[in-house]
């Protein structure tokens, strides 16, 4: 019985030490929900963060997101000049009036000036802090990054970093975004000598004159769009699709929305994808068709000669949504034509985009990662030094499609045939 | 001999050594591992099973030939009442400076991850007391504690496991040989220390009815844990690739806080906290016990519970003498683990020879 009184009274006292050292209450705390990094005066960084102002974040949705018009921004911004991320955090924490805690930032925004200087000393406090998560989103933009944050109006939604949540998700619906860009897969991507890091690309589209833009499409199937070229009007301001491009720390170019397709389907991390083709029989007129993966991207690679060699084969299915020339691609002959058109197209995309990627010197494909089981050891494959030899490989890729449905009617409607 | 302060038997043995390494998992260990073996860290893993299983061979000769009796009692019957309690001083202080390493390892790992204003005293007063409880309530507590324990701390890790799969990048685990056959070997066996703890089962052994259930004991146990230490190896190279997994001193956790399904499973890095902590005191707990059932066997003493309060006291500055967490981590990896190839191989083989030739043990002290 004594021992049963002394085991509640120690249950009890237990009650006691909940709060000793690590108690904070909700409301002491800023958090910060995203932050941003451009050049600052002197060489140091400017960091703008993005508080929540929990009231906001709950209120209704559609609301005015971050970017919102005056009191109705579910934000606050706080730019300052600092030495690094704590720096920032430290001297914020001198006129917020709250302490300022990143462990519920989402995202971190790198502006592209930043970027092509090769300027992340940033990323070591973004590994080592206990308060940022490697899982954060790792977002190249355009535009300075505090310009990016204050400007950007989410739709839809009044937390302007769900939103961005949410565009992520455009990689698994529509392969316009890479499979991943979080810090952790920044960093592991730095330190292996088989790939380079492609992160996020966004920027602001321009001020909305009621006119969509024009893009870089030129009459041609599938436009070459960059963030913030969208032949578009209305919606959010925020444009996230393609890819920033690194080559070590430093940012050397920028992938198209359609270029990740291509990107997407050589890391075999493609999805499915809703797409515009040249019609064979038309060139006037484009085919819609759903791509979704065939069989896993098989590859062999040769590293024997000077130069490395990589055979692939893409295959893909795909489902007929729209033909605008009234062909019937119902009939034999015809079906495989246009199969055969599709693969040559996606060929060609492929080919342009290796091409790009070895004038930057940078494999953010990652085919080293098909070269690198080829050698015993981490000494032989150091030694091989992939990331040199990559602007030299020879790569021919054979596509194949297949055509597996054909929507809900099996010919085009009799007006247009 | 000690007192009668519980049995054993093959099932409690086996949860009881597996608990005690597999604690290790939690903390810097799977980075020595790939440090030696880069993206063939999970080879250097196997191997240091394998090496690990065999270092049991003279503890379980010993056992056999000594049945009912601890590491203690056999010392002075096979090595005389000079040298006997003086290698069982070795192997105490061995375990205790093991014990008092995972105290600083683990209050380090909170207090870096969790608790970064709590000071290091109450963290360690804390865990020291619950140590001393365990402790004193003997080895069969701990056992029986253990085996409800173990199937959350187990579960929890698996399901870190198997949530980081999604992120497994399988290039990042080549070139296969890693640096080479022979640093990976030579890294396996040096390794192989890192069950050195499973001394413990020997120094304990009165506590087994059968010394066929401490050799299985230890060989399943060390077995389970050296799979559990390729799989944590393998995920932890195969998410983090060779060079930063090779810097991570808390693998688990990290893995844990890079679990990100969608919306729906993310930050369960608070759960795996609870599992370490439950995981700490059970190392901590066995390693005290054992630390005082073989000093109190050195010293001759009849019983080892008037040892657990100077023990539990001693671990806390000892604990904090080590000026940082690196320092804490350099001494385990360079003086307390290859010492431990004494503790487990050398004392226990000496032990036998002398058994041997002194003719000591085998038939006569059959039961």
């Amino acid at each position: 019985m004594r021992h049963k009184r002394l085991a509640a009274l120690l249950l009890l006292l237990s009650l006691l030490l909940t709060g000793c050292w690590n108690k904070v209450e909700i409301e002491e705390n800023a958090y910060v929900l995203a932050i941003g990094v451009d050049e600052g005066e002197k060489g140091l960084h400017r960091i703008t963060v993005a508080m929540a102002k929990p009231d906001k974040l709950a209120g209704k949705e559609g609301g005015g997101g971050g970017g919102g018009d005056g009191d109705e921004k579910s934000i606050v911004l706080s730019t300052l000049d600092a030495p690094s991320l704590t720096g920032a955090i430290s001297m914020l924490n001198g006129f917020t009036g709250r302490n300022v805690t990143l462990q519920h930032a989402k995202a971190i925004f790198i502006s592209e000036e930043v970027a092509r200087a090769g300027n992340m000393k940033i990323l070591d406090e973004l590994i080592r802090s206990r308060e940022i998560r490697q899982t954060i989103f790792f977002v190249v933009t355009r535009e300075n990054a505090a310009d990016f944050l204050d400007k950007m109006k989410a739709t839809l939604t009044n937390n302007p970093m769900r939103y961005i949540e949410e565009l992520t998700y455009n990689y698994r619906r529509n392969a316009m975004l890479p499979a991943s860009s979080q810090v952790n897969t920044f960093v592991s991507q730095l330190d292996v000598n088989y790939a380079q890091p492609l992160t996020y690309y966004a920027a602001l589209a321009a001020e909305d004159d009621g006119e969509p833009g024009e893009g870089k499409a030129g009459g041609e199937a599938e436009a070459t769009y960059d963030a913030g070229d969208l032949p578009r009007t209305g919606g959010s301001n925020v444009e996230m699709v393609g890819g920033a491009a690194f080559r070590g720390r430093k940012m050397v170019g920028v992938l198209s929305a359609d270029e990740l397709r291509p990107y997407l389907l050589l890391q075999d991390a493609f999805r499915q994808a809703f797409v515009t083709y040249k019609d064979p029989h038309d060139p006037g007129s484009f085919v819609s068709v759903q791509l979704s993966r065939g069989r896993p991207f098989s590859v062999t690679v040769d590293v024997t000669g000077p130069r490395p060699r990589i055979r692939g084969r893409v295959s893909l299915e795909a489902k007929l949504i729209g033909v605008q020339s009234g062909v019937d691609y119902s009939e034999p002959a015809l079906q495989a034509e246009l199969e055969e058109s599709i693969a040559k197209q996606i060929e060609t995309s492929i080919y342009e985009l290796v091409k790009r990627t070895q004038e930057w010197g940078s494999d953010v494909i990652g085919l080293g990662r098909h070269a690198v089981p080829l050698f015993n050891t981490v000494e032989a494959w150091e030694a091989y030094d992939w990331l040199k030899k990559y602007p030299d490989a020879d790569i021919d890729v054979e596509v194949l499609v297949t055509l597996r449905r054909f929507g809900l009617t099996l010919s085009p409607l009799e007006e247009n045939q | 001999m000690q007192p009668y302060d519980g049995h054993i038997g093959v099932q409690e043995g086996v949860i009881l050594v597996f608990a005690l390494l597999s604690a290790m998992l939690f903390l810097q260990y799977p980075q020595f591992l790939v440090e030696v073996g880069g993206p063939a860290g999970w080879q250097v893993a196997l191997i240091m099973t394998l090496g690990a299983m065999l270092l049991l061979v003279p503890a379980s000769a010993l056992a056999r030939r000594f049945p009912g009796m601890g590491l203690a009692e056999i010392s002075r019957e096979a090595a005389g009442s000079v040298v006997g309690p003086l290698l069982t001083l070795l192997v105490s202080l061995w375990l205790f400076a093991s014990c008092v390493l995972t105290l600083r390892s683990f209050t380090e790992t909170f207090i870096t991850t969790i608790l970064p204003d709590t000071p290091p005293s109450p963290l360690m007063i804390s865990a020291a007391l619950c140590a001393l409880f365990a402790s004193y309530k003997g080895l069969e507590s701990i056992a029986r504690a253990t085996q409800i324990l173990l199937p959350l701390i187990a579960g929890g890790s698996l399901l870190v496991l198997l949530f980081s799969l999604p992120r497994l990048d399988v290039s990042l685990l080549y070139p296969f040989w890693g640096h080479g056959g022979v640093p990976t070997l030579m890294g396996g066996l040096y390794y192989s220390s890192m069950a050195a703890d499973v001394v413990v089962i020997l120094a304990v052994g009165y506590a087994f009815r059968d010394p066929g259930h401490l050799r299985t004991s230890g060989m399943v146990g060390t077995l389970l844990f050296g799979l559990g230490a390729i799989a944590v190896v393998f995920v932890l190279v195969g998410i983090f690739g060779a060079p930063i997994a090779s810097q991570n001193p808390f693998p688990l956790y990290n893995l844990a806080r890079l679990i990100y399904l969608g919306r729906f499973l993310q930050r369960t890095e608070s759960v795996i906290v609870m599992f370490w902590v439950l995981a700490a005191l059970v190392r901590i707990s066995v390693l005290l016990h054992a630390s005082a059932v073989t000093l109190s066997g050195a010293l001759g003493l009849p019983q080892y519970r008037p040892l657990l309060f100077p023990l539990a006291v001693l671990l806390i500055p000892l604990a904090l003498l080590p000026q940082d967490f690196l320092t804490s981590l350099r001494i385990d990896r360079d003086v307390i683990r290859p010492l431990g190839f004494v503790a487990v191989l050398a004392i226990p083989l000496l032990l036998w020879l002398l058994a041997l030739l002194r003719r000591k043990g085998g038939k006569r002290h059959a039961t």
